[in-house]
């Protein structure tokens, strides 16, 4: 397996724990009304 | 040097000499410029200085604080002192490293895993798969393209619309339409520049000796630079470790000189843009004009400047994608907000980092309706590639 690709699962992985891909950080980051 | 010597060998002493923390007159300056301090009181370079200069090496150690400054260097500038803030921020996270301490990775710390995947194996990497016929590129040619990590940002983001391969794309087009042929290197690592910023030592120099001894077996004798963070870590921070016996420089000094040489032709493009000063081309390098220069060279361009511009300019909210919070988040909208101002149709950069924070300001809102913080935003470089005569 190449870097590229283990980029990609690992971005894909994160998609699929929920609407966030990054999880904490964003809903970290979503608590700021903008 | 080795190493290991660096790292073992610091001490808080070390830290306070070297970065001159006892010239602090405690006047608070820092504080009052800090973009972090004014979102969050809990966050004070001062007090950190003054934590330092007291010894409480273990307090600031365990201090998460520590990982929260942008490393702008917007205090630094303001510092009547001259204390050198970036110095004692990085040298105290790397002993913060050594005590088994880090940062909150942003996204997931998926950034970081491939940074050290990067350092510490041979895993194979496709990283020109973006590279089509329609470039010219020579493995014999004395001038080497950096592209930097921009082929593993691409999937990364690919959710904010930021494609950051369209950056090398541009860049390839221009340094194209100017006649040069640049090398692109296959097996190129990460500059190590969040390694660096985020106490892990150990794998900056890795990563620096890798690089170092790829280009020297290329034979370059100039590298060019898309990326602010990776020509600053090749000019600031290599020569502390590795050799790099080449002419550096960043995409926007190569295209200022071109232009004042009449080498490039440009058709009308009629926009009205604003620049934003990413940190480490403008205060940590002093390149503030020559991408102005190159911007308003393009024929129906008008330039205006925000209110924080040059070296008062805002960060983009966070660095090495450590401590990405709120705060942070409220930093962009500032300065989205600072660009909308100016009545400009597009915010122009020389970061790809930039130009993913801004993005992720404007996708990632929130669930409450805010103010309108939407603009485009572009790389200099492909308003550059845009408007090249075909």
């Amino acid at each position: 397996m190449n870097l590229d690709d283990i980029i990609k699962e690992s971005v894909s992985k994160l998609k699929q724990l929920g609407p966030s891909p990054f999880g904490n950080v964003k809903n970290k980051v979503a608590q700021v009304a903008i | 040097m080795a190493l290991e010597s660096v790292v073992k060998k610091t001490s808080l002493e070390d830290i306070i000499r070297e970065s001159k923390t006892f010239y602090c007159l405690e006047c608070g300056k820092c504080s009052s410029i800090c973009p972090i301090s004014r979102y969050d009181p809990s966050y004070s370079p001062r007090a950190m200085v003054e934590d330092a200069l007291l010894g409480l090496e273990g307090d600031l150690i365990h201090n998460k604080e520590l990982f929260s400054c942008l490393t702008c260097g917007a205090c630094q500038l303001k510092c009547p002192s001259d204390v050198n803030y970036l110095l004692f921020i990085r040298k105290m996270r790397a002993l913060a490293s050594n005590n088994g301490e880090h940062g909150d990775c942003a996204h997931s710390g998926t950034i970081q895993s491939l940074i050290r995947l990067m350092a510490n194996t041979g895993v194979e990497q496709r990283r020109l798969e973006w590279l089509s016929n329609g470039y010219r590129t020579s493995d014999q040619s004395k001038v080497l393209f950096w592209v930097g990590c921009a082929p593993y940002f691409d999937p990364i983001f690919e959710d904010l619309g930021v494609k950051v391969t369209d950056v090398a794309k541009g860049s390839l087009r221009i340094l194209n339409s100017l006649g040069v042929e640049p090398m692109l290197l296959p097996d190129e690592k990460c500059c190590g520049h969040d390694m660096l910023w985020t106490g892990d030592v150990e794998t900056f120099e890795k990563l620096a000796q890798r690089n170092a001894a790829m280009i020297k077996e290329a034979g370059v004798e100039k590298i060019i630079f898309s990326c602010p963070e990776c020509y600053r870590t090749f000019k600031e921070d290599y020569p502390n470790y590795v050799e790099i016996d080449c002419e550096l420089q960043h995409i926007s000094e190569f295209l200022s000189e071109a232009i004042e040489k009449d080498g490039l032709r440009f058709k009308k493009i009629r926009k009205k843009v604003t620049y934003h000063d990413p940190c480490r081309l403008g205060r940590h390098l002093g390149v503030y004009e020559p991408p102005r220069e190159v911007i308003q060279a393009i024929p129906g361009i008008e330039l205006v400047e925000m209110e924080q511009s040059r070296e008062e300019s805002l960060c983009c909210g966070t660095s090495a994608f450590t401590n990405c919070d709120s705060y942070s988040k409220r930093i962009r909208i500032e300065r989205l907000l600072e660009a909308k101002a100016t009545g400009a149709d597009t915010l122009i950069t020389t970061c790809p980092k930039c130009q993913i924070h801004f993005r992720c300001a404007m996708v990632n809102k929130g669930e409450e309706k805010g103010p309108d913080i939407e603009i485009e935003v572009m790389d200099m470089v492909n308003l550059v590639a845009n408007a090249l005569e075909v």
